[in-house]
């Protein structure tokens, strides 16, 4: 079998590898929902630069 | 290639045969011919040490024999990566350390001659870092939380149930499902010991299941979560020392 022929070492750097990726810490950024307050202002400027709501047809 | 991202390409597909092997759609893990038919041997090797404990999943969970050319593969990865005795790197000694006695228990034979880890940072969620960084460290301790282990991390674990389920939350609400899939297994884990907890594990791992599977390693993770949850409470078999 070829895993008993070879013997094998890894060199220092590999074995910093390998216990990185043992201790894989969390993420560092986050990916979540942030309140951002000026938002709401952008929302508010579109909504008073949007266009007038149609009106229902009147007649027939 | 860089070696880091081999290792973790090896790491994956090795998580993928355990996968496999765990909800039954790809066999038995045949760890011997894994490593011999990897083009690269020493990133192959190197997966058998990420994965450590949760290698051992299937013969654990499904209680199936440990073949003695595949107790050879994990000797093998064990001789090319020696195992860290640096007390920095407590996280990776415990790990080992689980890796061996898992090893001595399913093989029948000590010859990993992994050294107990010293009990350094076992400070418990009341330690320096707070509960959010104890719930990291937890996290990276994951492989520990399945069946036969029980030490000192394992009385951690008891006794900061809430802190882990504040961590879950925290993780998910961070969206890092990784670390979040890493907890939800302390959170099975305790529910199959008995202990009650304030967050219902079984919801939680199918949210997670449904929102953030990404990568083998996590689904292994997810996959052992959902055994111990499935198992009867108290059920299993006889804890030992790790």
């Amino acid at each position: 079998m070829l895993t008993q022929e070879i013997a094998l070492t890894a060199t220092p750097t590999q074995t910093a590898t390998l216990s990185a990726l043992m201790t894989e810490p969390e993420a560092t950024v986050s990916d979540a929902p942030l309140y951002t307050p000026e938002a709401a202002g952008l929302l508010l400027a579109l909504l008073l630069l949007s266009p007038k709501e149609p009106k229902e047809p009147r007649g027939k | 290639m860089s070696s880091h991202s081999a290792f973790a390409a090896a790491s994956d597909a090795l998580a993928a045969c355990v996968l496999g092997a765990l909800d039954g759609t790809g066999g038995a893990v045949q760890l011997a011919r894994y490593v011999d038919d990897a083009s690269d041997t020493l990133a192959a090797l190197a997966a058998v040490r990420v994965l450590g404990a949760d290698t051992f999943s299937p013969h654990l969970l499904l209680e199936g024999p440990l073949p003695a050319q595949d107790a050879a593969v994990v000797a093998k990865a064990f001789d090319a990566f020696p195992a860290s005795g640096a007390s920095e790197e407590a996280v990776v000694a415990r790990r080992d350390h689980a890796t061996a006695v898992l090893f001595a228990r399913l093989s029948g034979e000590d010859t990993l001659r992994v050294a107990e880890p010293a009990p350094v940072d076992d400070a418990g969620p009341a330690g320096p870092a707070g509960w959010a960084g104890w719930c990291v460290r937890m996290a990276q301790l994951a492989p520990l939380a399945t069946l036969v282990l029980d030490g000192p991390v394992h009385e951690a674990a008891r006794d900061g149930a809430l802190q882990l389920c504040r961590g879950v939350s925290r993780s998910i609400l961070r969206r890092d499902f990784p670390t979040a899939v890493r907890l939800v297994r302390w959170l099975a884990w305790l529910h199959h010991e008995g202990v009650g907890l304030p967050l219902d594990p079984g919801l939680v791992a199918e949210h997670v299941l449904l929102v953030g599977g990404a990568g083998p390693r996590t689904a292994l993770d997810l996959a052992i979560a959902r055994h111990l949850l499935e198992r009867r409470p108290g059920k299993g078999v006889k804890a030992a020392h790790a």
